[in-house]
């Protein structure tokens, strides 16, 4: 016995059928959410999600989960806070433990400009209703005494952190099931092992598509396929401002939990904390250079060791028990892309780089409420793919933070 | 004389051949409590902290006197270790045709044979201490050893890594006093005593003892350590007293190195490549040690689907532990086969394969270099405080900012701009390319004049800014932004491939003093310049005996002459520019007073007051872009498009009568309506002064005055100070 | 001794650089087809129109004996240096952008003078002394 065992979810496959109301591409966190709001907020249960592996074995059961709101534009402080308020009902709303934790993010500075960056990030984000102060390095040490201020002997000085006291993270495999057995519950059908490998056109619109397992044929298509999703783009001749770049984390081993915060440097390129099994865990930033590539590298690793050390010298002497990748959808502004293509019957869901799982409940239930209604909720009205087009993009690199 | 050292405060004796597992079986102690000792390093049973390290596992440790071992708790996570400070070890790189990991027999053979057809040979072996933690792309091999991390870069790796014994998965398998064969051997021969043993399934040759006959059913026990084992044999179980149990249960390929390399130069001999046949599927017992995880646990989870393997791992978090799947991986996958799952392949096996800690993974890491212009010890002699700015160190002030600013304003001051970005571009293609990537004629730029230009991508939106001068020569000498300027040269570079043109950087070579103030042509005039170019003119002058480009530009708003010189020759100008200055009241000023100095001009700073989708339109620096030159320009047919679309933001001036911030935001009755990009107190004019993203309300209007930190803020244009720039053109 | 060194460089189309006569004694470093870095100083002689020369303050150097040089090396360089000397190569060592020059008895390392700093840090003392 663990304590960590999953003893509540119940997982029930469905088998592929030839029509359904609403087919989903990627069993990952934003896939499963869409269906599970379907399901459970608009009656819509004839709905299948195809995963070409097993259900979130792409980024949403590789990232390091981070769950914040603490964003640059009010457009996107807005649709983050809605989901950071949808995970804090998420276990009661499934009745699943999804070891959601509050534990407050802080976000060190450590020059000048970056200082002016962050408070300003904490006014726009208390304008917009979330709670984002501006802390001195005292304040910091209050809330995490290990971290060193004056890293690297002097050379990058903490000299504050815009901190969320709300932030949180989760089990994100446990958010995943939680919200697949609730759609599963209902009646839709979750099919792993199930690739789209083409999408059948009539016309002008998609109407179906075509699996290892034989053709389906839907009114709507929604692509949630994480990194993978210029390629069924490509399925659709569409060309989106997605490039996929692959992101890499780690974790030590299980040490004793006592850690609270989570600690991040965009300056060093970082962020750690320690989950509830007590590993450590980092992440960094993308690769330079984009890749559909799953493997891990070792300058990742050793660059961030580097850096982690200096910054919370108790780190040194963890071990190191195992690294990973994901590939991220990135979008050139650094905000999800989500909604219709100019093809018919096809919808997306996309642009979450590295930060889209503190999205997937709002990302569902928005994704749901287009589907149902054929309205775009305003929530991600401004996350339109033509934003692109419209010049109308929302520029937000300094908040993406890759966490 | 036998050699000791401490485990949790008491002396264990060690001898010659002792891992510090052995040493410590021989004294009765079992470190990570009970389970089966493998001696192999595949196992979590032997983990200790060592040295204020915790998960080392002993038996791959090498004792030595002034070692401290304490036990690894057994019901909870070991401590947070204490602050050290920074520490990691040296790194080694190497190169060669192949590296063979494992050297057992197959691994040895494998050395020989490419040994011998002459190709260059690295190998490791975890039982010499190199434990091989990964395999990366390249392909590459990192090891790490107890004085060193090792970085080989090979043509080929050959994965001998062997095969481990398998764990015993069954009730009771935690006690103390199961061994693998292999482990009895290590131990016997270290003079291990193993009391009553016997053996489950084929002891290995030497060993001498008793075999049980039948299946293993559990072991039993008293006080934690073995006391019988149980097997079923034809005529039901059957109960077997003693004191060692020596398993034999088969063999598992240690293959998580060979799959780690998947599609890269790598092949596998040995036992670490035969076919990983799954054992009988187990009915009780904890499989997973690491995470405590056993076969109910399994069943629970596959009870309510969970049923492919990934799926499984998460759901229990088996093979999530220190051993990271070599004890539970085979009892996985013959329960899920045994359940009709097909046997699937094991889980995805990523680096690191041996564990090392955070500070052993620093090795051979850096700080990321920030360079220096020639004049940081002048900063820090006048006691400067130092910033990285814009990937420099750069004086932030010099601790009175006032008298930075009034230099400047009222006299005359010098700030070091050696950061600038420098490139002079050549070539038939020099003047084509250029109107190519600026958005400004530069066909019209007369030779020893200037121009101010933005530097648009593809999209159309400002990414740099800076100056394009042309030379006598029909060279011209291109500036850059100081942050820029890597990306610039790049991006120069880059779209310069279709051209014929050279480009020199020199960046780096050259330094850049900023001589501006009311009074900087007197002190120019001192410096020996007597006829100094005119606005927006430059021209090679000695100042001060130091040979320089001096343009003359302005962004402080002061009549203002940029000294571009070899950086050799940096330290002496500044010091004569202050010698001669002193009677001026001269002084220097910093990044702060700049940075107010230019927003008194309305200057933008390009990734402060701009945003990546920032055009030329919305920035108010259409006069910059001149959409109907001649020649077509990157980034025109965006600018084209862009510009037919309603305008939703513009980068407007206000004026305060309180101090606001970088980053106030900006309310229009109430609503929010943008925020504050660059803000300021402006001691000439005696109000507040910023620069401000300000959006169109609903009804398309840009709103007029607003509220910014709860006080009235007047748009004004900019530039707020001398906005007939007389005092730049004095 | 670390030193600044007395640089020219050429920008110059490959071919006339290919073909370009420089001063005897000089150590000519080609960085790149259209780019040559002289170290000792004296005059460049290239036959193409456009080239660029130019006088650089930007770099330092230090000479260091070979054995030295390589146990430094290969600590601090993770690429293969050429085996046949003398011989030029570039890249990152102790992750700064570096040039080395490798002869029989010694390797010069030469490095942009505004990251002397940091390569004081990155290097054995007596190197900077
Ligand atoms: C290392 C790392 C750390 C991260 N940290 C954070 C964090 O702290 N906080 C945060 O908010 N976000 C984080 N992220 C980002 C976050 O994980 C993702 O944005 C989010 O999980 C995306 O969910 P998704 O459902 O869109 O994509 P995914 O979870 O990738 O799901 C897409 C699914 O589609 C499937 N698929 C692909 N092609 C096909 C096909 N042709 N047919 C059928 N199925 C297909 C894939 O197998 C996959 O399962 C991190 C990401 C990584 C990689």
């Amino acid at each position: 016995m663990n304590e960590f065992l999953e003893r509540k979810v119940r997982l029930t496959w469905g088998e592929q059928k030839p029509t359904y109301d609403v087919v989903i591409i990627g069993g990952g966190g934003h896939g499963l959410s869409t269906a599970y709001h379907l399901a459970t907020r608009h009656g819509i249960t004839n709905v299948a999600v195809l995963e070409r592996k097993y259900i979130g074995g792409g980024n949403s059961g590789r990232n390091t989960t981070v769950i914040r709101s603490n964003y640059g534009v009010p457009e996107s402080i807005r649709f983050y806070q809605r989901s950071v308020e949808l995970y804090q009902r998420l276990e009661e709303e499934t009745d699943r433990w999804i070891m959601h934790k509050q534990k407050g993010i802080l976000w060190t500075v450590h020059t000048e400009a970056g200082l002016r960056q962050e408070r300003a990030r904490s006014f726009i984000n208390q304008a917009n209703g979330v709670n984002t102060e501006f802390l001195t390095p005292e304040e910091i040490t209050e809330i995490a005494p290990e971290i060193d201020l004056n890293v690297g002997g002097g050379k990058y000085p903490v000299l504050g952190a815009s901190y969320q006291a709300a932030a949180s993270t989760a089990r994100h495999d446990r958010v995943n099931w939680a919200l697949a057995e609730g759609a599963m519950r209902h009646g839709v059908d979750v099919l792993q092992r199930t690739e789209v490998i083409d999408l059948i056109r009539d016309g002008d619109r998609v109407v179906g598509v075509r699996t290892n397992h034989g053709d389906i044929s839907a009114p709507v298509v929604v692509s949630a396929v994480g990194g993978h999703v210029t390629r069924i783009m490509d399925m659709a001749g569409l060309r989106i401002p997605i490039r996929t770049h692959p992101l890499q984390a780690f974790v030590t081993n299980h040490y004793e939990r006592k850690f609270d915060p989570i600690a991040s440097s965009l300056d060093l390129g970082f962020y750690v904390s320690q989950t509830a099994r007590g590993e450590m865990l980092a992440g960094a930033h993308i690769d330079q250079q984009p890749s559909y590539s799953y493997r891990s590298g070792h300058h990742f690793l050793s660059s961030i060791a580097h850096n982690i050390q200096m910054f919370l010298p108790f780190m040194r002497d963890l071990r190191i028990l195992r690294q990973w990748t994901g590939i991220c959808d990135m979008s050139p502004d650094y905000t999800p892309i989500m909604g219709r293509t100019p093809v018919d019957g096809l919808l997306i869901t996309t642009g979450w780089g590295t930060w889209g799982f503190k999205a997937i409940p709002a990302g569902g239930e928005a994704m749901a409420e287009l589907i149902a209604t054929g309205r775009t909720p305003e929530l991600i009205a401004p996350f339109s793919l033509d934003r692109f087009r419209n010049d109308r993009t929302l520029a937000d690199r300094s908040s993406s933070g890759t966490h | 004389m036998s050699q000791m050292f401490d485990f949790a405060g008491t002396d264990v004796a060690f001898i010659d051949g002792d891992s510090v597992l052995t040493a410590l079986v021989r004294a009765g102690i079992y470190p990570a409590g009970g389970g089966a000792l493998c001696c192999e390093g595949d196992c979590p049973h032997c983990v200790a902290t060592i040295d204020g390290i915790s998960y080392v596992r002993t038996c791959q440790t090498a004792p030595h006197e002034n070692l401290k071992v304490q036990p690894h708790p057994i019901d909870d996570y070991p401590p947070l270790p204490p602050d050290r400070g920074y520490g990691a070890p040296p790194i080694e790189y190497r190169q060669c045709d192949v590296v063979v990991i494992g050297q057992g027999e197959s691994g040895r053979e494998a050395s020989d044979r490419a040994t011998t057809s002459g190709r260059m040979v690295e190998s490791f072996d975890a039982n010499r201490g190199e434990e091989v933690i990964g395999i990366y792309d390249g392909p590459m091999v990192i090891a790490r050893t107890p004085e060193r991390i090792i970085h080989v870069d090979c043509e080929e790796i050959v994965v001998a890594t062997g095969a481990a014994e398998l764990q015993p998965a069954c009730p009771g398998n935690d006690l103390v006093g199961i061994v693998t064969g292999r482990a009895a051997l290590r131990l016997v021969a270290q003079g291990v005593g193993l009391g009553v043993t016997v053996a489950v399934g084929k002891p290995p040759n030497d060993l001498d003892c008793e075999v049980v006959e039948g299946t293993l059913v559990r072991f039993e026990g008293v006080d934690g350590r073995l006391a019988a084992v149980v097997t079923r044999t034809e005529s039901g179980e059957e109960r077997t007293p003693c004191d060692t149990a020596v398993l034999n249960l088969g063999i598992y390929p240690r293959d998580g190195l060979a799959r780690m390399g998947n599609g890269l130069a790598v092949s596998v001999v040995g036992d670490a490549g035969r076919d990983a046949t799954v054992p009988p599927c187990p009915s009780e017992g904890v499989i997973c040690p690491c995470n405590n995880v056993d076969v109910d646990d399994l069943q629970a989870v596959w009870d309510r689907g969970f049923h492919e393997i990934e799926l499984v791992k998460r759901a229990t978090l088996a093979g999530t532990g220190t051993c990271q799947g070599m004890a539970c991986m085979p009892y996985l996958r013959s329960f899920l086969a045994d359940r009709g799952a097909a046997l699937q392949p094991p889980f995805t096996a990523r680096p690191v394969a041996r564990q090392l800690t955070i500070g052993e993974m620093s090795a051979g890491e850096y700080d990321r270099p920030v360079p220096r212009t020639p004049l940081h010890g002048e900063h820090l002699a006048l006691g400067a405080t130092m910033d990285r700015i814009g990937g420099w160190w750069r004086p932030w002030t010099y601790g009175e900012l006032g008298a930075e600013y009034e230099a400047v304003r009222e006299r005359v001051s010098i700030g070091d701009v050696s950061t600038l970005g420098k490139m002079i571009v050549s070539g038939p293609d020099a003047e084509s390319f250029l109107e190519y990537i600026y958005p400004t004629n530069i066909s019209t730029i007369e030779s020893g004049r200037s121009r101010y230009v933005l530097m648009l991508n593809e999209r159309g939106y400002v990414f740099d800014d800076g100056l394009v001068s042309r030379e006598a020569d029909g060279t011209f000498s291109l500036t850059f932004t100081s942050g820029g300027a890597s990306h610039a040269e790049m991006w120069m570079r880059d779209w310069g491939s279709k051209y014929d043109v050279r480009m020199l950087n020199q960046s780096m070579s050259l330094a850049a003093i900023n001589v501006t103030g009311p009074l900087a042509k007197e002190l120019l005039a001192k410096a020996g310049v007597v006829d100094p170019p005119p606005y927006m003119g430059h021209a090679d002058v000695q100042v001060a005996g130091v040979p320089c480009k001096v343009f003359r530009l302005s962004f402080t708003g002061e009549l203002s002459f940029e000294l571009h010189h070899a950086i050799d020759r940096s330290v002496e100008l500044w010091r004569s520019l202050l010698d001669l200055g002193g009677e001026f009241g001269i002084y220097p000023h910093g990044l702060e007073a700049l940075q107010l100095l230019r927003l008194e001009k309305g200057h933008i700073l390009v990734g402060i007051d701009t945003d990546f989708d920032s055009t030329p339109r919305r920035i108010q620096h259409e006069w910059a872009c001149k959409i109907d030159k001649p020649t077509d320009f990157l980034g025109r047919p965006s600018v084209v498009r862009t510009n037919e679309i309603p305008l939703d933001r513009l980068l407007v001036g206000f004026r305060t009568e309180r101090p606001t911030v970088d980053g106030a935001l900006l309310y229009s009755n109430g609503e929010y309506c943008g925020y504050v990009t660059s803000a300021g107190w402006s001691p000439t004019l005696g109000h507040g002064i910023s620069m401000a993203w300000l959006y169109h309300g609903s009804d398309g209007q840009l709103p007029g005055d607003v509220e910014i930190d709860g006080t009235t803020a007047t748009r004004v244009p900019m530039p707020f100070y001398d906005p007939e720039g007389v005092k730049a053109r004095a | 001794m670390l030193e600044v060194l007395a640089v020219t460089r050429v920008v110059a189309a490959p071919d006339s650089l290919d073909r370009a006569t420089f001063p005897s004694g000089s150590i000519v470093l080609r960085t790149a087809p259209d780019d040559a870095m002289v170290i000792g100083g004296g005059t460049v002689q290239v036959d193409d129109l456009h080239a660029i020369v130019r006088e650089d303050a930007g770099w330092s150097g230090v000479w260091v004996n070979r054995a030295p040089s390589e146990a430094y090396l290969q600590a601090s360089c993770s690429w293969p240096r050429p085996s046949v000397r003398p011989a030029f190569a570039q890249g990152a060592i102790a992750h700064l952008p570096v040039k080395l020059w490798l002869t029989e008895e010694r390797t010069l390392f030469v490095f942009p003078t505004a990251l002397t700093a940091d390569f004081v840090e990155r290097t054995p003392q007596e190197w900077s002394a």
